[in-house]
């Protein structure tokens, strides 16, 4: 693996105090993912993708942000990895460059029907 | 034990009916609780990045409000509070520096976060120190005929850390089911998310989930869902519309607050301003029962 790849891994891993290499692809998190069908990569997919040092497919796809941080993946995986962190890693990756998914300039005026929780979540989950 | 209660914005906003409910069910219980003065938001989600203390600042704040407020234990209704305030505790906890860093930054608050606080879920209290037996013998008028599924969702049970309950075959919020006189019914989904924040972006997301999610309690037999937290009620239940757009046999679900079911099984009346904070009116269900 090129000292790049390495970096661009490491920096994920800290980010989300996770080791990546530790998934031995067995799609336990796909199969528990409630979001599955509107994901682009599945979660197996992206600890995949991580692994071989392609990061730009994960971070320029759909499954980071459909991603609804619930768990189900981390506490089932059993190699002990706690994934959502991971979609959490690379969604900071983006939004520490301002790249968010959410811009509240074009949130639907409608929304203001919405619980308080849900607008803050969203907001700190895919604002940039 | 003095105890402190955190309603967090939405109680106070477009879940006026479970923060009514909840403090009158409580004071019904006999329990003396105040709500913590000066209480800012919670965070509403938990940060999970390994570096980002700035986002404990919210949650460590409150909890700091609530030990100088003399709080053995800070009650947080909402499932997203709940999570948030007890996981940032747990993550100061792991680590001293981390929370030398916090304190340098609230400047404006005399004296230090002990981590004495503890961070309860009122289902929690409700089977720890006051006993669902003690429920039971306070209930007037018992939620009979009802079959109610409790809708967990994601932030009661997960991560196991902070789980109120067994993980994987939670019944907290069952036992008080069946303790207000009503039945419970198990149904599969009744730990899957309900969509969460994708609501904002990704309606379809939503709209599978809150269809997966009813259509397994109804076909386990349930009347109605019960939930903790308003953002799933708010998936649940006014995204039913929604969900209906990709599901046209879908027919309506009313969705409860576990504390509105508590207030009417201890005698209080439903409130009228309570039916306008439902999407799926639970009038027609509860006067079937007689509890209208
Ligand atoms: S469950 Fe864990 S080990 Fe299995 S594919 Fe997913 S991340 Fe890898
Ligand atoms: S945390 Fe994200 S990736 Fe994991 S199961 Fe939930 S939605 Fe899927």
């Amino acid at each position: 693996m090129s000292p790049d790849i390495m970096h661009e891994l490491d920096r994920i891993d800290t980010l989300s105090g996770q080791m990546i290499s530790l998934c031995m692809q067995c799609g336990v998190c796909s199969a528990s993912c409630p979001n599955v069908l509107e994901m682009d990569l599945t979660p197996r997919a992206v600890m995949h993708h991580a692994q071989l040092g392609q990061m730009d497919k994960i971070l320029s796809g759909k499954t980071i942000w459909v991603c609804s941080s619930c768990l189900q993946c981390s506490v089932r995986c059993p190699r002990g990895i706690d994934l959502a962190r991971v979609m959490e890693a690379f969604r900071l990756v983006k939004l520490r460059k301002r790249e968010g998914m959410l811009d509240p300039a074009d949130l639907d005026p409608a929304c203001s029907d919405a619980p308080p929780i849900l607008l803050v979540a969203a907001m700190r989950k895919l604002t940039g | 034990m003095s105890v402190l209660y955190f309603p967090g914005c939405t109680l106070k906003n477009k879940a006026e009916n479970f923060d009514q409910s909840f403090v009158s069910s409580m004071a019904g219980l006999g329990v003396d609780m105040k709500e913590l003065d000066r209480w800012n938001c919670c965070g509403t989600v938990f940060s999970m990045a390994s570096d980002d203390l700035m986002s404990q600042l919210a949650p460590i704040r409150n909890l700091l409000r609530a030990e100088q407020q003399g709080a053995d234990a800070l009650l947080a209704p909402c499932s997203m509070c709940y999570n948030t305030l007890a996981r940032a505790k747990h993550f100061v906890a792991q680590e001293p520096d981390r929370l030398e860093k916090l304190h340098s930054f609230m400047y404006k608050e005399q004296g230090d976060y002990k981590g004495a606080v503890d961070v309860v879920h009122p289902l929690a209290y409700l089977r720890d120190s006051i006993g669902f037996d003690l429920v039971a013998k306070k209930v007037s008028r018992p939620l009979e005929g009802l079959k109610l599924g409790a809708y967990y969702g994601c932030l009661l049970t997960r991560p196991s850390i902070v789980s109120i309950d067994d993980p994987q075959k939670p019944e907290v919020m069952d036992k008080l089911i069946n303790a207000l006189g009503a039945e419970s019914v198990y149904f599969e989904q009744r730990t899957e998310c309900c969509g969460s924040y994708q609501t904002l972006t990704n309606l379809a997301v939503v709209a599978n989930r809150t269809n997966m999610i009813i259509r397994s309690a109804r076909t386990s037999g349930a009347q109605a869902l019960v939930t903790s937290c308003p953002l799933c009620a708010y998936n649940l239940d006014q995204m039913q519309r929604e969900a209906r757009k990709h599901h046209s046999d879908l027919s309506p679900m009313p969705v409860f607050y576990f504390t509105e079911l508590m207030a009417l099984a201890l005698g209080q009346d439903w409130k009228s301003e309570w039916t306008e904070l439902h999407e799926v009116d639970p009038a027609g269900l509860l006067k079937e029962h007689g509890l209208d």
